[in-house]
């Protein structure tokens, strides 16, 4: 379109100023016609005879081949002296009037004589005593100069739709070559299998370019394919989550509806009635142990699990803890060794007591008889720690990190009466992090498993009591 | 009848052991897979209800792995995960049946009976002893349309030797298919258990035959009819 466009106006712009050209010459011509007749008129008193050669209607003046002139003159009183011969009244009478209205400078003018397109000059002479002369006209024929100007005009036409036509072509082609291989990698990219993860646009390119937009949408979905595998991961972890959560709430309800079902089936005595009810309100507790645990994690992923932080020394916190697990321990046969340091940090000090009874109970039932627990506190830079460590069996390689996920149970401590929900060290954890710290398992030589809570600590100096 | 339960759960066991013994079953529940293994070794049952989550494995491998060694009691899953996957690869592993968790006493009741009928050639479901007739639906004996008050055991014990009309069955059977395992074995039991159905089936006492030194006959009447 912008060659064609561009043609279009470069071919207007030669023919306007290739006819502007050829009229000046033509008009340059027509003048000195028209001075030589003037001259010949002075000295003869008549216009040359070479008017009315060969041609009766036309007035030939046979300058040069092709142009063919009318030449008259007039006096000041508006009568003609001399003129070309052969024309029409009317033709005449046309003439008279353009002579009797001309100035001293030649003026040029289009005009029509005897059905011929012709150019006409007219210009006002006074030569010297002959004071009879007022105008001279002279006129040649237009038609050489409209055919230079009509072929040059066909061959301009010509040029345009044919460059037009051609680089149409041409830019088509160059498209065509440029954008083969760009269709390439959008027929890929628009390909069923582009959404499969791992499809990559598998086609060679010579050129550079289009090699690095190639690989550019590979890495694409290179990260797609990653994003999509991550999305996976955790919708399956999800789905894991919900089937285990409906397993951990629906074990209960059955219990319940089972025994209050078989209870009902026939008439029983008050010892056996009140026998269901007992174990009906162990389940009705585990229900509603496990539903608090749920809603504990639901708040902890939707970051709304609120803690009443204030300045608490973690040491007390232990102590309290270690106590109210004394009498199970003595039972037990198992010594708490407390290896308490006084340490201040910002947290929810009930939150904590959770999470330090959680890892005692976990402990408790790990530990062998006649063993040692140890709970202490310790100091790192910026954080303050508490741990538990038991001389049970300790944990296999990615056990370390597996106890944190939320009801995983090891094989061993599968079995439900050994175990709660399966949520507690998620809460743990979740608890942990929510005061910005974190909580870790490890094992301990020469054996058994330690679990350590990190927390931010703050300024000792300005914190502590007096 | 004789059922194993095998459940993790007291809860959950204690109330099927109790409510399906008040339904007339011989009632064995293993914690683990483990026991669960070694009681499907030492005794017969003629169906196992398995739950899918066990200690030291899961119900579904070991429902395949005893299709496998070619024991081919019937099996109904008891199982808390309610989702299509799970529902298939236990019927897949070779199970009979599944209740989904929680399910009614009576729908459970209903699905073993189910199960032991298609065990049963003849599908019968009412079996004429002269003329008493044993409700197996209702677990019940009717003479005149009239119930006859049995306990469970005299149930359980009539209801064998009626699935086996005609047949000696071996006091061993008899222990075996109606007694928990883990009794004293004690054949004594059987013969006073024996004599109980005899007296309470009364003028069809006698249709219990003795086989001295082997076990015992029952001979039922000609019309077994079909139920359905």
């Amino acid at each position: 379109m912008v060659t064609a466009a561009i043609l279009v106006s470069v071919s207007i712009l030669v023919w306007v100023s290739v006819r502007q050209l050829l009229l000046v010459n033509t008009d340059s011509a027509l003048l000195s016609v028209a001075r030589s007749e003037e001259l010949n008129f002075s000295d003869t008193g008549h216009i040359t005879a070479r008017a009315a050669r060969g041609i009766p209607s036309a007035l030939e003046l046979s300058v040069s081949k092709g142009y063919r002139m009318f030449g008259a003159v007039i006096g000041t009183d508006g009568r003609i002296l001399a003129e070309s011969n052969g024309k029409s009244a009317k033709d005449r009478s046309t003439l008279t009037t353009a002579l009797l209205q001309t100035g001293a400078a030649p003026r040029f003018a289009f005009a029509t004589y005897s059905n011929l397109p012709v150019r006409i000059v007219t210009y006002r002479v006074h030569k010297g005593t002959t004071s009879r002369v007022g105008a001279v006209m002279a006129a040649i024929s237009l038609r050489p100069y409209l055919r230079s100007i009509n072929a040059l005009l066909g061959i301009l036409l010509a040029t345009t739709v044919l460059g037009t036509v051609f680089s149409a072509f041409l830019s088509r082609f160059v498209a065509h070559v440029l954008t083969v291989p760009l269709l390439q990698i959008a027929n890929e990219a628009r390909h069923k299998d582009a959404v499969t993860p791992g499809y990559r646009i598998t086609a060679d390119f010579a050129d550079s370019d289009l090699r690095d937009v190639a690989n550019a949408l590979n890495t694409m979905l290179g990260r797609r394919d990653a994003a999509y595998e991550e999305v996976n991961r955790l919708l399956s972890i999800q789905s894991q989550f919900t089937a285990d959560a409906s397993h951990e709430l629906r074990s209960p309800l059955s219990n319940l509806r089972g025994m209050f079902e078989v209870a009902l089936r026939r008439e029983r005595t008050v010892g056996d009635y009140q026998q269901v009810i007992q174990d009906g309100l162990i389940e009705v507790k585990r229900l509603s142990s496990v539903t608090n645990d749920l809603l504990t994690l639901a708040r902890s992923d939707a970051h709304q699990l609120h803690l009443k932080i204030d300045t608490h020394n973690l040491a007390d916190i232990a102590q309290e803890s270690c106590n109210a697990f004394s009498s199970r321990a003595e039972q037990k046969g198992v010594t708490i060794d407390r290896k308490l340091f006084d340490i201040f940090a910002p947290c929810d000090n009930l939150r904590i007591r959770e999470v330090i009874d959680n890892l005692l109970d976990n402990a408790m039932r790990l530990a062998p008889s006649g063993t040692h627990l140890t709970v202490g506190t310790e100091q790192q830079s910026g954080f303050g720690s508490v741990y538990v460590e038991d001389r049970g069996p300790g944990l296999a390689g990615e056990e370390l990190e597996l106890v944190f996920r939320r009801f995983y149970r090891s094989d061993r401590s599968r079995s439900r009466d050994s175990g709660g929900s399966g949520l507690g060290l998620a809460i743990c954890r979740a608890i942990a992090e929510a005061h910005g710290g974190s909580l870790v398992a490890s094992n301990s030589a020469p054996t058994g498993a330690r679990f350590t809570l990190n927390l931010p600590t703050v300024d000792l100096g300005r914190v502590a009591p007096e | 009848m004789k059922v194993l339960v095998v459940e993790d759960e007291k809860p959950a066991a204690n109330y099927l052991k109790s409510g399906l013994s008040e339904e007339g079953f011989a009632v064995d529940v293993a914690r683990t897979v483990g026991d669960a293994d070694d009681f499907i070794e030492i005794a017969v049952y003629d169906v196992v209800l398995l739950d899918v989550m066990l200690p030291g494995g899961s119900g579904i491998e070991l429902c395949r792995n005893w299709r496998k060694r070619g024991i081919s009691v019937p099996i109904l899953f008891l199982t808390a995960r309610d989702d299509l996957h799970d529902r298939v690869a236990g019927l897949d592993a070779g199970s009979d049946d599944y209740l989904i968790k929680p399910f009614s006493f009576e729908e459970l009741t209903a699905r073993i009976r189910a199960l032991l009928r298609r065990q049963r050639s003849s599908g019968a479901s009412d079996i004429a002893i002269g003329s008493h007739v044993l409700d197996m639906n209702r677990r019940r004996l009717l003479l005149n349309a009239e119930a006859v008050s049995l306990t469970a055991r005299e149930y359980q014990l009539l209801e064998y030797l009626a699935l086996n009309c005609g047949r000696l069955v071996t006091r061993t059977a008899l222990w075996e298919h109606v007694w928990e395992t883990g009794s004293e074995p004690d054949s004594n039991v059987v013969d006073v258990y024996i004599r109980y159905v005899r007296n309470k089936l009364g003028d069809d006492g006698g249709r219990i035959e003795t086989v001295r030194g082997r076990g015992y006959v029952l001979n039922c009447a000609a019309n077994v009819h079909e139920h359905q």
